[in-house]
């Protein structure tokens, strides 16, 4: 059974959390943990070190609640969705009629890679729905840039307000529209240098070779790895389902290596792709989503008229 | 461990035990089966060689062949007095080379060396069928007996698909034979050279056509550089379809870390040390 503001809902009930104060995270988070623990209800916080001990101490250390650890849970979208979803499967199993769960993005995704979060943050409407789910994610609307919140309004239906109440997002949009949009990421400065590889039409060997050849060799060899599998993927899908000619180019900076691989095809049909293991026959989604799971960052983006997938290992951020 | 590899010209074969020779030339077979036969003579092993159709003769008036055939330790036999039409039954043909083998052992030899050109036994979808199991069955036989092969297709009659079907069960080929090659060691297989998107097909036909011993099938995964995740996937449906458990051992930590991403219940793996 649904309680509280979910109550009558169907599956995930996904709010934003948009708080400009430690008494307004607190005023929105206290009651919505304390009425799951009082129905027996799951109640789980994902918050980093800073919120969580904030919420411990407004609740009293009430063991009702778990707080889950941050770290890797937060360190790529799709095995944040992985991680989730068999939590939440487990918690139907054992009985639970709706699941409570607030949580907050870690810090590092308000920079180069806010695009897959909020990529994230829109296929998780789909992605979570067969739970009974309701969940809500924190932001600072002091401290979440203006174009990073106006993604967090269409990614939530509704938001949860520090007055108890719970208002529709009108600009909210599903994720087969929100996913389907062009998302170029932020222009990165390494991609204004010369690439170290550049080539047309490889086959996914040559590719790997070429990629194998350039890595300097500074880089762990999980971060090779991550890259030689990416672009096996990303070439393979390209050729199935993308149209000729594949341009591959990889750039090698202090930090980070940006691979990118551009076809003149629409990219992948289903919204979801990247996000969520697919099955067999899914159209390149499964190759997708391991690139997802292997790289810190991978964008995709429609743009004149071609299909850019950028993977990027190492670290996104520092120039 | 099996010398496996890919071999370029007629000059590399004779260090290898089970080679798919692709030729396009007669002639390139003629030096092919001159040198695997010459490795052979050397180290004391007896040698049969089934020349193509048509080359019977050119083979016997061949210098060198001629000399060694003179000495007895060689025979040159025509193709149909050792295969039938075509190989109804792969595992008879095997027990043919087993007995060949113990004769040439019982006859002082070190081991039997077989240069034999099987064109016109992979003729069609049946006969391809049939002969490609044979192939398997006579690596996992040469894998524990002195028993070495050379095995010979004409490029020009042998479609590039079926050539591959046979070369992926060889651990040595020429190249652009097949991606990949599957074959016996020890008790187990071992896969080299790479499982592209491309190759899942004939992955599946490769496995298809093996027929290991029951219980965990171990795979040494040393020679092999790369694993598309769909060559993964067919890998699990195979050993979930047969109801067995495969260990992929000596792998790359890529393939650990996808065979983890996937979540594969009948497949493992254990990384190179």
């Amino acid at each position: 059974m649904r309680t509280g503001a979910a109550a009558g809902h169907t599956g995930y009930f996904h709010e934003a959390a948009l708080y400009a104060s430690d008494r307004e995270l607190v005023d929105i988070a206290v009651p919505f943990l304390r009425d799951g623990v009082a129905a027996g209800e799951p109640v789980l916080v994902a918050f980093g070190e800073e919120h969580a001990a904030l919420i411990r101490r407004a609740t009293g250390g009430d063991p009702g609640i778990t707080y889950l650890p941050g770290g890797d849970m937060y360190a790529r979208p799709p095995g944040a969705i992985q991680a989730y979803r068999r939590m939440l499967a487990d918690f139907v199993l054992g009985g639970a009629g709706q699941i409570r769960i607030i949580g907050e993005l870690a810090p590092s995704a308000f920079g180069a890679t806010w695009d897959w979060w909020a990529r994230y943050e829109s296929a998780i409407n789909q992605a979570y729905d067969e739970f009974p789910l309701w969940s809500m994610c924190a932001y600072d609307t002091t401290s979440t840039p203006p174009d990073m919140l106006a993604d967090v309004v269409r990614t939530h239906p509704r938001a949860a307000r520090p007055d108890g109440g719970h208002t529709p997002h009108i600009d909210y949009v599903n994720p087969a529209e929100f996913l389907t949009e062009s998302r170029r990421p932020p222009d990165d400065p390494l991609l204004l240098t010369a690439p170290v590889v550049s080539l047309i039409d490889p086959e996914p060997a040559e590719a790997r070779q070429a990629v194998q050849a350039a890595v300097p060799p500074e880089f762990p060899q999980s971060d090779v790895d991550a890259l030689v599998l990416s672009v096996s993927e990303a070439v393979t899908n390209a050729s199935l389902y993308g149209r000729a000619p594949v341009r591959v180019r990889l750039w090698a900076g202090a930090k980070r290596l940006v691979l990118t691989v551009t076809d003149q095809g629409l990219g992948p049909k289903e919204p979801l792709a990247g996000m969520l293991p697919l099955g067999a026959g899914d159209g390149g989604g499964l190759g997708l989503w391991l690139c997802h799971q292997m790289c810190s960052h991978v964008g995709l983006y429609r743009e004149d008229g071609a299909y850019t997938l950028r993977l990027t290992v190492g670290d996104p951020d520092t120039v | 461990m099996r010398r496996s590899g890919v071999v370029a010209d007629a000059a590399e074969v004779g260090a290898h035990s089970h080679v798919c020779f692709a030729f396009r030339e007669p002639a390139e077979l003629r030096a092919a089966a001159r040198e695997f036969a010459r490795t052979g003579m050397a180290s004391g092993e007896r040698v049969l060689l089934i020349a193509p159709p048509g080359e019977y003769h050119r083979w016997r008036s061949d210098e060198w062949f001629a000399e060694v055939l003179a000495g007895g330790q060689a025979d040159l036999l025509q193709a149909e007095t050792v295969y039938p039409r075509t190989l109804a039954d792969p595992y008879a043909q095997v027990e043919y080379y087993s007995q060949e083998t113990e004769r040439a052992l019982a006859a002082g030899y070190t081991g039997l060396r077989v240069a034999a050109d099987a064109t016109t036994l992979v003729g069609d979808p049946v006969a391809l069928d049939g002969f490609a199991r044979y192939e398997h069955l006579a690596d996992v036989y040469m894998a524990a007996h002195p028993l070495s092969g050379l095995c010979a297709y004409a490029r020009d009659v042998v479609p590039d698909t079926d050539l591959a079907q046979v070369a992926s069960l060889h651990p040595t080929v020429t190249p652009q034979s097949s991606p990949f090659r599957l074959y016996a060691v020890g008790a187990g297989l071992a896969f080299a050279g790479e499982l592209d998107h491309d190759a899942v097909a004939l992955l599946e036909a490769a496995l298809d056509r093996i027929r290991p011993d029951d219980g965990e099938l171990v795979v040494d995964m040393t020679g092999l550089g790369f694993a598309h995740h769909g060559a993964v996937r067919s890998l699990e449906r195979w050993a979930a379809g047969s109801g067995r458990r495969v260990l992929l051992r000596g792998a790359r930590p890529l393939l650990r870390r996808l065979v983890e991403l996937m979540e594969l219940e009948a497949v493992r793996v254990e990384v190179a040390a």
